[in-house]
């Protein structure tokens, strides 16, 4: 099934640079519905207001990070397929672990290429 | 016996001679905090830091800004496609280039918050009053492992390769 370009993703990260670089590297593959948040308790709070098809969110962030917004997240049945994928420089073998425990869809680490992007996200919500 | 003449019983001497070091740069540090600002070691290294990350995001926001231009006017103007995709191969390169403000903003944090958690410990050391709280402090805290450690140093970080490979094996 092709994907469609205009479903609705959520970026999360407490830094707006890199907000800024995953936003404009997913409108250069074509997506065109992108939303932000500047942490998990915001993000959370846009999830539940809002029909998402796909979270991008980083792990390190205040108050809440994305190893709790992802297990908010699989915590409520209304959401608890949602697609999400890690962008984060932690990198350690714990973290890999926890989050695939926690139930990530897949894990980018920083620094990353617009290609890494493409290739994880296929693998989450199909090629495009 | 006063308490710091009971600390030099108990402590090796050297040690004793280190923790009054520390305590009376602190005091030096406080007296410099109290009278000007930013003229104290350690909040003078924090406000530099805080300026590195304000103005490291600043340029990475106007460079990621004119790379957008660069790629809409190549769009609106350029009439080859040739010209127009190679353009859009160099403006993902800016993009891709950009992560670096990502991780030395949190590397930067990282040292921030351990000058803070630094600072905290002299503090206790010096202002405290009894023996035992003094060897309490000077103990290592065993936390649990945190699973926030930021990025690793770049020779120790695994590449994206290793992550999938770790990831898959689950």
């Amino acid at each position: 099934m092709a994907v469609d370009m205009q479903m609705k993703i959520l970026i999360v990260d407490d830094f707006q640079t890199m907000l800024k670089i995953v936003e404009s590297l997913l409108r250069q593959l074509g997506f065109k519905n992108i939303d932000k948040a500047i942490d998990g308790v915001s993000a959370l709070e846009k999830i539940r207001a809002n029909k998402y098809d796909l979270i991008l969110s980083d792990w390190n962030m205040e108050p809440m990070n994305g190893m709790d917004l992802l297990k908010a997240i699989r915590a409520d049945a209304a959401t608890k397929t949602l697609p999400v994928v890690l962008i984060t420089a932690e990198s350690k073998i714990d973290n890999i672990i926890a989050a695939k425990q926690a139930g990530v869809n897949n894990y980018i680490v920083k620094p990353f290429t617009a290609i890494t992007l493409k290739e994880k996200l296929t693998t989450v919500i199909g090629s495009f | 016996m006063k308490e710091r003449e009971s600390y030099k019983l108990l402590l090796p001497q050297e040690l004793y001679r280190q923790i009054e070091d520390i305590y009376d740069t602190l005091l030096e540090m406080q007296k410099e905090a109290a009278g000007i600002a930013h003229e104290s070691k350690v909040t003078d290294t924090t406000a530099h830091l805080e300026d590195v990350l304000v103005a490291t995001e600043k340029a990475t926001h106007n460079i990621l800004d004119c790379a957008t231009s660069i790629q809409a006017a190549a769009e609106k103007d350029c009439s080859t496609a040739d010209i127009r995709a190679e353009i859009g191969e160099y403006v993902i390169n800016i993009y891709e280039a950009c992560n670096f403000q990502d991780i030395t903003g949190q590397r930067i944090k990282k040292v921030l918050k351990n000058l803070s958690v630094l600072e905290e410990h002299i503090k206790r050391l010096a202002l405290s009053a009894q023996i035992n709280n003094l060897v309490a402090e000077a103990e290592i805290k065993k936390e649990e492992p945190s699973l926030l450690n930021g990025p690793q140093l770049t020779a120790d970080a695994p590449s994206q390769d290793d992550i999938d490979k770790l990831f898959s094996s689950f």
